[in-house]
């Protein structure tokens, strides 16, 4: 049985005139089974991995010239913001991002995951039964 | 040093974390010491793995999601334990209120797979923590004692025990999911030890009424507290520190 080659690697830059963004702009890179985010700060900087199975939203915040990605995982973690990117670059990155996530999550449901939105929908049900009869 | 005399030390040692980081490195330099139950143990900030490791050390993230994903590489038997650390938290709050025995016998299934990880103990855990599931669609879970919560309030509370109990006891499948269901069991646990500072008022109300309308996967995000959070991580460290120090001496876990 053939194999579909991994996805190449791109890398998704902010723009060097927003704001913390001239000398090290951030960067996101799109591993084969992960996303990366870089910060570099003028000592040090920042690195955070997570795969794609981890995240469970992405969404754009638009601007006029620019836009921020944003995209919360489902630990529940404080959600990544890339700030700065090019309104159509954001588009892009979050077409790829969408389409990564989509190749790594159908193929492989996770029935835990399928278990919580279960619940998630009892509790729903519940609560709107206890406000009817209230 | 032989492994004996080293170990013989390490016992003697005056608790001076000095002290003890000198025989441990002495204990690396000559292979007689674990050296990824060394890293675990400066991962949960033993002060003397600290000073052995210096730079090191590996590096230990802020947000508690992340801490904990940061454990994987230490394996399932490792990150059960943080599972079973929330756990440890949340059933003392649902045996306040109710009787229903399944998210006890779900802890209690997690706890028999980290001392014997089999087969046969994985899949009876998963099922004692599947069964936590069903809790919250019944008329009546248990039988749940009088108080001042309201249904929805008692719903938003139950929801979380309930939740982090079928995770953690979930954790025991292999990697990556089952470290996934020992973060998501954690998070589940620090809401529901948010729900804890919530005073009485319109304000507490208020955020009651928002942590029965949670998102896909069950969080909201004012209930990442610094108090739950601290109280959680230190509670994770606490259940495995012990065993990175038996490893570490090359005792059995």
């Amino acid at each position: 049985m053939t194999q579909s080659p991994a996805p190449p690697r791109r890398t998704y830059q902010s723009s060097r005139l927003t704001m913390g963004n001239f000398f090290f702009p951030d960067r996101l890179v799109l591993e084969a089974d992960r996303v990366v985010f870089r910060k570099t700060h003028f000592i040090g900087g920042e690195e955070e991995s997570i795969r794609y199975e981890q995240i469970a939203s992405v969404s754009v915040q638009s601007g006029v010239l620019f836009a921020d990605l944003l995209f919360e995982t489902t630990g529940g973690s404080a959600p990544v913001f890339l700030n700065g990117l090019w309104k159509g670059t954001a588009a892009r990155a979050k077409t790829e991002l969408v389409a990564r996530i989509r190749s790594h999550t159908t193929d492989r449901p996770d029935p835990v995951v399928q278990a919580l939105e279960r619940q998630t929908e009892l509790l729903e049900s519940i609560l709107t039964e206890l406000r009817r009869r209230a | 040093m032989s492994d004996r005399r080293w170990r013989a030390r390490a016992r003697a040692a005056s608790g001076d974390p000095q002290e003890e980081a000198e025989v441990l490195a002495m204990a690396l330099r000559q292979g007689s010491l674990d050296p990824q139950a060394l890293a675990l143990a400066a991962y949960l900030e033993h002060p003397p793995a600290l000073l052995t490791l210096g730079p090191r050390a590996p590096h230990r993230p802020s947000s508690l999601e992340s801490w904990l994903r940061g454990l994987g590489p230490w394996g399932p038997r490792v990150w059960g334990r943080a599972a079973a650390a929330a756990l440890g938290l949340v059933i003392p709050l649902w045996e306040a209120r109710h009787s229903d025995p399944r998210p006890r016998q779900a802890a209690e299934a997690l706890t028999t797979w980290l001392g014997a990880p089999t087969p046969a103990h994985a899949e009876a855990a998963s099922a004692a923590g599947e069964a936590c599931y069903l809790i919250l669609g019944e008329e009546a879970p248990g039988s749940a004692r009088p108080g001042s919560r309201s249904p929805a309030e008692e719903r938003a509370l139950a929801f979380r025990e309930t939740r982090a109990c079928a995770l953690g006891a979930a954790c025991v499948v292999d990697p990556p999911q089952g470290l996934r269901h020992a973060v998501l069991a954690a998070v589940a646990t620090r809401e529901r030890l948010a729900l804890e500072e919530v005073g009485p008022g319109a304000g507490g109300q208020g955020l009651f009424r928002r942590a029965a309308e949670v998102d896909r996967l069950g969080h909201l995000p004012e209930l990442n507290t610094q108090e739950s959070e601290l109280r959680l991580r230190g509670e994770v460290r606490a259940r495995v520190l012990p065993y990175a120090l038996r490893a570490l001496q090359g005792e059995p876990g």
